[in-house]
């Protein structure tokens, strides 16, 4: 199940990439990759959260502030 | 004629060095990182860091660069007793992790960034972790990934989750790979269960899968940028991954030592008396207190303001030793975790990047309480070669001898034949005078035990 979440993932990443990275210690593609997915998710979810968050004031009226 | 040799833990980094001058270290910061440095210095971030006790502070120094590429010399604050990742308890690495991570956001603000995330970077000052490589940092270009986010998850969430999820002892894998545990076998030896916690998914299994995936090909990180704001929701999310990892110190054989011993309240407050009178009239420069346990008699020593390592074989032990300097905000004891028997040795490039055990002495004064029967008895040591060890990391000797009649010692007897025939008072002494003088001896009452103060002989 993972192998699938991922791959399905990483194909909406895409692979035709070349490198270009500075540094003496090797970042590794995929660790970098990685981290664009996290990055992509965890910022979704912060998204979701906030549109979340201002569905309930504008329906119900509960601003954060008052939770 | 002065005494000059390089620091052989810092040969990996280009943009410097550390070195010994005249036995003071010093680190040569090169050309390379001179844009680097003047940033970190004029945007502010390292007298943030500094003023707020996460990094160490240091001095330019007017002192000859020891090669061309120099650019300028640094005299960094002092360590009291180096440190190494696989001798800290489970709070100890947490803690360092924690401090990584609080470096990076902080340096992100000033537009920089840590460009390797090593625990190696990170030891123990005042009772708390501190940062230690000026050389780390780099300015932030929009777009770009974290570089060091590889080593943070191989450093500090692949161990700490291993200890937390499965076994505490599996820290010690940080002994084998000295740049971190690979995440293809944390992700291995993980319960299937932690696939699914997020963080543990992201940043060690899909990692882990990730790595294997893209094995040998590169990736254009100009075409693939990473937003700024997602970069912080990775930081965020090994933040808070590595706020969740918990482990609570119990079930071993050492955690309630002090209750399960046949110690009365008399004995036992005339040793720490024994102790806090030499302590006072010698006061020694430092203290290793070996086989420690949570550290009752190593607090005799810390809060007569010296500086004290705390060593213990059992995780419970220093775990607790380290919760206990935390909650009081002691500043000078250090806990660490050390098998007597096997403790750490020289290891990395050329068996030199980090200090065995050994070589981190000697101490000016060592206490071994009610431990020598443990290495006689249960490893097999004999008294002439526990006299030779204890000659070679100490001045001055706190030492007790339990003799076989006591409790402790038939406990350990039971599952074995007792060949130790020369496991005497008797011979204890004539093993130890042969590299020490006997200053007191005081037999503990109440006990069958006897408390020894030595001081090793001059050559």
């Amino acid at each position: 199940m993972l192998s699938l979440e991922f791959i399905l993932l990483t194909t909406f990443l895409g692979e035709s990439f070349i490198s270009k990275t500075f540094g003496y210690i090797d970042p590794g593609s995929g660790s970098m990759v990685i981290q664009m997915i996290v990055g992509a998710l965890v910022g979704a979810g912060i998204a979701i959260k906030v549109y979340w968050y201002k569905l309930k004031e504008k329906f119900f009226g509960i601003s954060k502030k008052n939770d | 004629m002065t005494n000059f040799f390089i620091e052989d833990s810092s040969f990996r980094d280009p943009s410097g060095f550390l070195f010994y001058q005249d036995n003071v270290l010093y680190r040569q910061i090169n050309k390379s990182y001179k844009e680097q440095y003047e940033f970190l210095i004029e945007s502010d971030l390292y007298e943030e860091l500094v003023k707020k006790e996460l990094m160490i502070s240091h001095e330019e120094v007017k002192i000859e660069n020891k090669n061309n590429d120099g650019f300028i010399v640094i005299k960094p604050e002092v360590i009291p007793f180096i440190s190494y990742p696989y001798e800290w308890s489970f709070s100890q690495l947490k803690d360092a992790a924690l401090l990584t991570i609080e470096i990076q956001k902080i340096a992100k603000k000033h537009h920089m960034m840590l460009k390797d995330a090593s625990s190696y970077n990170i030891q123990f000052k005042n009772g708390k972790p501190i940062f230690i490589d000026t050389l780390s940092f780099e300015k932030y270009i929009e777009g770009e990934p974290w570089k060091g986010y590889k080593q943070f998850c191989q450093h500090f969430f692949a161990p700490l989750a291993l200890m937390s999820h499965k076994d505490i002892r599996l820290s010690q894998l940080l002994r084998i790979y000295i740049d971190g545990i690979p995440l293809d076998l944390t992700s291995e030896l993980l319960p299937m269960r932690t696939k699914t916690a997020f963080s543990l998914l992201t940043h060690i299994h899909a990692h882990a899968k990730s790595q294997k995936h893209y094995e040998g090909k590169k990736i254009d990180v100009k075409k693939n940028k990473i937003s700024s704001r997602s970069l912080d929701g990775v930081i965020e999310s090994l933040h808070s991954g590595i706020k969740k990892m918990n482990w609570k110190p119990e079930g071993t054989e050492w955690g309630n030592y002090y209750s399960d011993t046949n110690y009365s309240d008399i004995s036992f407050n005339e040793k720490k008396k024994i102790i806090l009178e030499f302590l006072e009239k010698h006061n020694p420069k430092n203290v290793w207190d070996l086989g420690s346990n949570t550290g009752i008699f190593s607090r005799i020593a810390s809060e007569l303001d010296i500086f004290t390592v705390s060593f213990d074989i059992d995780p419970v032990a220093v775990e607790k030793n380290y919760r206990e300097c935390v909650n009081k905000q002691e500043t000078k004891i250090l806990p660490l975790l050390i098998d007597l028997a096997n403790p750490s040795s020289s290891i990395g490039w050329s068996n030199n990047e980090r200090m065995s055990f050994m070589n981190r002495g000697p101490a000016d004064l060592v206490m071994a309480l009610a431990l020598i029967h443990h290495l006689v008895i249960s490893n097999n040591v004999p008294l002439s070669k526990l006299a030779k060890f204890f000659s070679k990391i100490c001045n001055f000797l706190v030492i007790e001898f339990i003799p076989k009649t006591d409790s402790q010692i038939s406990r350990l007897l039971v599952t074995r034949e007792d060949i130790f025939l020369d496991y005497t008072k008797e011979n204890f002494e004539l093993e130890f005078k042969k590299f020490f003088n006997i200053i007191q001896t005081t037999d503990i009452i109440d006990s069958e035990r006897t408390m020894y103060i030595m001081e090793k002989m001059k050559k």
